[in-house]
């Protein structure tokens, strides 16, 4: 048990924006878009919906792209602005009363245009850090539908290692129609990994049978009895995730049967 | 003899066709109170992070 134990709390999140909305954990649900066959026997999908935190926009805004020149637009402004570097409405005076006074003036940017085209940075007004060894892998929410408008680059940061803004880049697809970002609406899923399971040497150290002459003995049996004995038993829907269910309340996620 | 013309009548737009201006699209749609400064949102540039800050002609 003691090499699963896991730190407690695996990561941390700053709000550094006072009024932007906390992470939440992520829904098993999708916050009820899933099908409901799906929610009810695919334990895949609500395993992976469910992994990690929801992170959502500081504020309601609107960008639009031309094919060269991003304007942008905010709840309670008064007109459109063309983005090259934004703080937080309001943002830069709040940072620097809180902060050290060796460290005033220095407010991260809520949305930077990138030199590529269309690509913005968005800050969602979080820091975040994470306990040693442990990263975070920024990602769009796993199973909700995505907008078409726009996509968010995956990345992994080291947190236990760096410490700063909770950011991910946006690349925007349509042009010449407003896109829309809600305080409502997840925007990023944030998933704790742990630093050995993107190790080079395991995302290196694949391997591949090539037919399925060359099976062994064992993977059939696991093939019979994940596959074609819950078919031949058809009352028993759902036994892969009544199995995994059964485990995870065991209390070991990784070994307990 | 010259055919008589029908005379087309201007109407105020039905329900039907009403539209809340809420979408817009296309380069001419381009919202009319375009700004280039706000006070509330300025920013120093003097922190910039993440590797699409960087210059291109910086990055290894």
């Amino acid at each position: 048990m003691s090499d699963t134990s896991q730190p407690n709390p695996v990561v941390t999140f700053y709000r550094a924006i006072p009024e932007c909305r906390a992470p939440i954990r992520a829904d098993i649900s999708g916050l009820g878009t899933l099908p409901s066959r799906g929610f009810q026997y695919c334990e895949a999908l609500r395993s992976a919906s469910s992994f990690g935190w929801y992170v959502f926009p500081p504020i309601d805004f609107t960008l639009q792209w031309d094919g060269s020149q991003v304007i942008w637009t905010y709840r309670g402004a008064r007109a459109w602005y063309p983005l090259t570097s934004a703080q937080f409405p309001g943002y830069s005076k709040v940072f620097d009363r809180a902060a050290p006074e060796r460290l005033r003036g220095f407010a991260p940017p809520f949305l930077t245009a990138l030199p590529e085209p269309g690509v913005v940075q968005l800050w969602t007004g979080l820091m975040v850090e994470s306990a040693e060894n442990w990263s975070v892998l920024v990602r769009p929410p796993a199973n909700l539908p995505r907008s078409l408008a726009f996509d968010s680059y995956e990345g992994i940061v080291e947190t236990d290692r760096w410490f700063g803004p909770l950011f991910t880049n946006l690349r925007l697809v349509k042009t010449d129609v407003p896109i829309h970002f809600s305080t409502e609406t997840p925007l990023l899923q944030v998933q704790p990994l742990h630093r050995s399971t993107y190790a080079e040497e395991v995302s290196n150290g694949f391997r591949l049978v090539g037919a399925p002459a060359d099976f062994p003995r064992d993977a059939w049996k696991r093939y019979e009895e994940h596959i074609v004995k819950p078919n031949l038993e058809p009352a028993r829907a759902g036994a892969y995730a009544a199995t995994v269910r059964r485990r995870r309340r065991s209390g070991c996620p990784v070994h307990a049967e | 003899m010259p055919r008589k013309q029908k005379q087309h009548v201007a109407r105020k737009s039905t329900r039907k066709i009403a539209d809340a201006r809420r979408v817009r699209f296309g380069g001419g749609a381009k919202p009319r109170v375009l700004r280039s400064q706000d006070a509330m949102t300025r920013d120093s540039r003097a922190i910039r992070f993440g590797g699409g800050c960087c210059p291109a002609s910086l990055k290894k």
